[in-house]
């Protein structure tokens, strides 16, 4: 409903009110876009104006929130056109868990496992699930069923990694990492991950160490592009390491 | 022979005489994995587990309307 006499932030609100409730329903889309231009205009004006940020920062995690479950929508149509395509099960289960739709995706995994108790994928998705959400118990509990039926599997072994780490449980994170890294040289996931512990715990020199290789192993790899973000990180512990120094 | 290599042995031979029979008997010891862990799992989360508080915080979202 407008009024003739709406001024222009009576007008952002409004809009925003209607993207909030319409999403990607009809004339959901158009208030956004009108209403980024309104905010874009009165922040211009009124760059001090804390309610201004704050409605303007919820219409886009209003539209973040809404482009998320999008993206789930687009993972669960791969994995019906690829059931045996593991990356959109985790894809969507990072999706869900973004979008606090836990006890959904939670759900929809036990139920898969029910229906194939003796495929090892199950297990680690619901683990990965309970893992995402924080629910570490759950996730241990998981693992070491998945674990009866295949003992050595690595995936399983990552996501316990992540749960010990979760867990504040670090230096074992840190062993089981190391032993990933042997098994396979060119899985990069757990130097990522050991990069993140280490610089947790303080130790920049291990840290900058694992940014080193990943950044090597990305070039040698003919995938420079993706060292863009890896130096960054370098970069920031880089400075750590000089602040210590001086 | 060491009782390891005893075992694994023992155990090869005998996937060995009975390969037909073998994803039948994997499938039903899965089975039985897998009903143990979800009648744990279906316990209601205890409170103070980010399960619980997140039942918490989604209904307060819907009550402030907070969800887009």
């Amino acid at each position: 409903m407008t009024s003739q006499d709406e001024t222009l932030r009576e007008k952002a609100s409004r809009l925003m009110n209607e993207y909030e409730a319409l999403g990607p329903r009809p004339g959901g889309e158009s208030a956004y876009t009108e209403g980024i231009l309104a905010y874009q205009q009165l922040l211009a004006e009124y760059p001090q104006d804390a309610r201004l940020h704050l409605e303007f920062g919820y219409l886009q995690e209003c539209r973040g929130r809404n482009l998320i479950r999008a993206a789930a929508g687009c993972y669960e149509r791969a994995i019906e056109l690829d059931p045996d395509w593991d990356k959109p099960h985790y894809q969507l289960i990072l999706a869900r868990s973004a979008l606090v739709e836990s006890e959904r995706v939670i759900d929809l995994y036990k139920q898969r496992l029910a229906a194939a108790p003796d495929q090892i994928r199950e297990y680690r998705f619901l683990a990965h699930a309970y893992l995402r959400n924080g629910a570490l118990e759950e996730a241990s509990q998981v693992i070491a069923a998945g674990r009866r039926l295949e003992p050595d599997d690595a995936r399983l072994l990552d996501i316990e990694a992540e749960v010990l780490d979760a867990a504040g449980r670090r230096e074992e994170a840190l062993a089981i990492w190391q032993r990933l890294k042997e098994r396979d040289p060119e899985d990069l996931s757990p130097y990522f991950m050991s990069a993140f512990t280490l610089e947790a715990l303080g130790r920049y020199r291990e840290a900058a160490a694992e940014w080193h290789y990943i950044i090597g192993w990305m070039e040698a790899h003919d995938d420079a592009v993706h060292t863009t973000w890896p130096k960054e990180m370098l970069a920031g512990i880089e400075a750590k390491l000089a602040g210590e120094a001086s | 022979m060491p009782a390891d290599d005893l075992r694994s042995r023992m155990w090869r031979e005998l996937l060995a005489l009975t390969p037909d029979r073998w994803p039948a008997i994997r499938h039903a010891v899965a089975a039985r994995i897998a009903a143990e862990l979800l009648a744990q799992l279906d316990r209601p989360p205890p409170p103070g587990s980010r399960l619980h508080r997140e039942r918490h915080l989604r209904a307060e979202r819907i009550c402030h309307r907070e969800v887009a």
